[in-house]
């Protein structure tokens, strides 16, 4: 019975794959494990669509020169390196060799597939936070106003821990810090259960505590999805102290950033953080200093001021009060004195006036008196028959008397006519 | 007395006297006495912000 050597099988199977499977094929799966020595190895698999089992799985390598370039392009694009959990996009050739068999070549990968899955991720893992309330309670804490007692959670021996002390210890107001590291497992799957670990073992004397940092050193490079739990971002929500987080990430928010109460760059900068914050409250003390000296002495000063300016107006007050009053007097005293001599003025014209109104009506008496009797004597002198005479006039008697009336003439009758200087008879023709 | 109090309270404290000060309710008898307390709350204040008190160092050593 004819039969063929298992390396003959293989290489069969071998050939016909390369005669029919010689193109390059984009797949996307899920990166179960992934070592590196030179040349990347890794294990692919694909999850059942509910549960955790697997329904494929295919061992694939990156060879060394094509994964320099690929995980440079990878680590730009996401920030982050190809590690296991990840979902990738990758473009693949399909091997089999007769010994090692099956395995798939990576030759490119889109990294933005990965990242659009952690992005997708994170946001599933924060609706759940956000449907169970709890997204914003860290968020919500006060920071105490002394901000002294720091638990910290980095790796043990990390560099980040150890610069972030240095910072805290010498600050240069001599603010007091005093930290304690609760260590933990910064990178990769074991990120969540020791983390959790850890805020236990805070969370079991809280009153010793007034924070609690998260801090990871050594570059931003290494995995961060072990930040992007659920079970941890719920601790983390949860927890009764503000939680500050530095994991270090220039661009990349993991879902524990989001949900702490205040999330930093840098180790360093958590330091700064804190420091910042007890600086501030170092100004607000000395302020408060400041403004209750300056109030009192204002107070005291205007107090002084006020007395002073009473102290000093006295005299003038007492000289104008004299002033006033003397002045009211001279006033007095003018007033009397011209009202007098306005009196004395007036009654002195007044006599003065009665006394001329006196003589010239005493003189107007007299001289309309003589002018009367002037006109009497000149009307008697005129009247005196003589001066009628004299002017030309004659009294014409009959038998003794007057003749006034022509008419009572009669031929014949005897006129007497005086004249001025003697009388003459006539008769009447 | 002045040991036992809290930060927290210490910086109310004071917060209340600059108030009081400030709004003019302060009379100048009592001016002194407050000033001199609230002097020494802000010493206590800047004590606890700068020396950790021993006991919490203490506590947190072992």
């Amino acid at each position: 019975m004819e039969s063929l050597s298992l390396y003959e099988l293989n290489n069969l199977v071998r050939r016909t794959l390369e005669l029919t499977m010689c193109d390059e094929y984009w797949i996307h799966a899920e990166i179960s494990e992934l070592r590196i020595n030179r040349h990347c190895y890794i294990e692919f698999a694909q999850k059942e669509q509910n549960g955790n089992g697997l329904i494929a799985k295919a061992r694939g390598q990156i060879w060394a020169n094509k994964w320099m370039i690929l995980s440079q392009y990878f680590q730009q694009t996401t920030g982050q390196t190809l590690s296991p959990g990840m979902k990738v996009l990758v473009k693949v050739q399909v091997t089999f060799h007769e010994l090692y068999g099956y395995s798939l070549n990576v030759v490119d990968i889109d990294p933005t597939y990965t990242l659009g899955d952690i992005a997708r991720k994170r946001k599933e893992i924060l609706e759940q936070l956000k449907a169970e309330g709890v997204d914003n309670m860290n968020k919500e804490l006060q920071l105490p106003r002394l901000l002294q007692r720091i638990a910290v959670i980095s790796a043990e021996g990390a560099a980040g821990y150890g610069d972030f002390c240095n910072q805290l210890e010498n600050n240069k107001r001599k603010l007091a810090f005093f930290t304690k590291l609760f260590p933990a497992v910064m990178q990769g799957k074991d990120v969540e259960p020791t983390i959790i670990a850890a805020l236990d073992k805070i969370a079991s004397n809280l009153n010793r505590w007034d924070a609690v940092v998260i801090i990871r050193g050594g570059g931003a490079t290494s995995d961060l999805s072990g930040f992007d739990t659920l079970e941890l971002a719920e601790n983390v929500a949860q927890f009764p102290l503000p939680i500050i987080t530095g994991i270090g990430h220039e661009r990349d928010f993991t879902v524990l950033d989001m949900i702490a109460h205040t999330r930093v760059k840098t180790p360093t900068a958590a330091a700064e953080f804190l420091i910042h914050h007890q600086e501030e409250e170092l100004d607000y003390v000395e302020e408060l200093a400041e403004k209750i000296t300056q109030t009192t002495s204002n107070i005291l000063f205007n107090e002084k001021k006020r007395l002073q300016l009473a102290t000093n107006k006295l005299p003038s007050l007492f000289t104008n009060l004299k002033l006033r009053e003397e002045a009211k007097m001279e006033r007095l005293m003018a007033y009397m004195h011209n009202r007098m001599t306005q009196q004395i003025m007036k009654d002195k014209s007044h006599t003065e006036l009665l006394e001329q109104q006196l003589t010239l009506l005493s003189r107007s008496l007299l001289d309309k008196e003589k002018n009367k009797l002037e006109v009497f004597e000149n009307k008697i002198k005129n009247a005196a028959p003589e001066r009628i005479l004299q002017l030309g006039f004659t009294i014409t008697r009959t038998n003794g008397k007057v003749v006034k009336d022509a008419s009572s003439i009669k031929k014949g009758d005897v006129l007497d006519t005086t004249f001025a200087n003697g009388t003459i008879k006539s008769i009447a023709e | 007395m002045k040991e036992k109090i809290t930060y927290e309270q210490a910086i109310k404290r004071i917060e209340e006297i600059t108030r009081k000060v400030e709004s003019g309710e302060m009379d100048i008898d009592s001016l002194a006495a407050n000033l001199k307390e609230a002097k020494e709350l802000i010493n206590v204040c800047k004590e606890k912000l700068t020396k950790v008190e021993n006991d919490v160092q203490k506590i947190l050593e072992h």
